[in-house]
């Protein structure tokens, strides 16, 4: 990761910005949206419990300790996918995300939130976001 | 059906934070099947955005009136940078779309 961040730096023309976007290491939450509200269902689990993410973070922050690097600012954002339901939603993330979990308590707290009743909405998955907007040095 | 970021809440973070890419050079690496890439291409003056995974590359949804000044490749950083038909190129923005 360092290396790449190493690599980049060779890209960047003179006055060039890196903006790297990634998760922050807080699980996604798994809701259940009507409208404007949502109730929480779960934490979706991941198969390395966000250690890469971790991971990243220390990239960037060794990258900056080398010299490569000064943070000029760093924000947040929420990233959300939104799908009919639970199994679409499982679906999405066998394609697009191997790694992620919808535990089995997400489905059992659905199953008691929505009752005998189909109570209309949508599933939500909500992600903590970082981006962080890098000036080369040197 | 899936909807990723209807709020667009990912591209309102970039231009808030970074500005616009009006006339810039951008390279996106992890462009994926061009989720991003389509957010920001129309107003840069080059894109290259670069994606490995072959089935994420096959997917990829661009204009096609976007060719002239997009050029998306299924290359890692690494592959493109040793590669002698990209050497010299310099980039105003770098965004490592969620692939550090």
């Amino acid at each position: 990761m360092v290396h790449a961040l190493k690599s980049i730096h060779r890209l960047l023309a003179p006055g060039g910005l890196l903006l790297d976007i990634h998760p922050t290491d807080e699980p996604a939450g798994i809701y259940l949206g009507r409208g404007r509200s949502e109730q929480f269902i779960a934490w979706l689990e991941e198969t390395d419990e966000y250690e890469e993410y971790r991971q990243a973070d220390q990239a960037v922050a060794q990258a900056m300790r080398e010299g490569f690097y000064r943070l000029e600012r760093r924000s947040l954002f929420w990233f959300t996918i939104h799908a009919a339901s639970l199994p679409e939603l499982e679906l999405y993330l066998q394609q697009e995300w191997k790694d992620a979990i919808i535990p089995p308590l997400a489905w059992q707290r659905l199953a008691q939130i929505q009752g005998s009743r189909q109570i209309p909405g949508e599933i939500r998955l909500r992600e903590r976001i970082q981006l962080n907007v890098l000036l080369p040095h040197g | 059906m899936i909807r990723v970021d209807p709020r667009a809440n990912e591209t309102r973070a970039l231009r808030q934070s970074a500005g616009s890419f009006e006339g810039l050079r951008v390279l996106e690496i992890g462009a994926g099947d061009g989720r991003l890439t389509r957010r920001f291409a129309r107003q840069a003056a080059h894109v290259v955005a670069l994606e490995p995974d072959a089935r994420r590359y096959q997917r990829r949804k661009l204009p096609s009136s976007w060719e002239t000044h997009v050029q998306f490749l299924p290359l890692s950083l690494e592959d493109y940078r040793k590669n002698p038909l990209f050497a010299g190129e310099r980039f105003d923005r770098v965004l490592l779309s969620w692939s550090l």
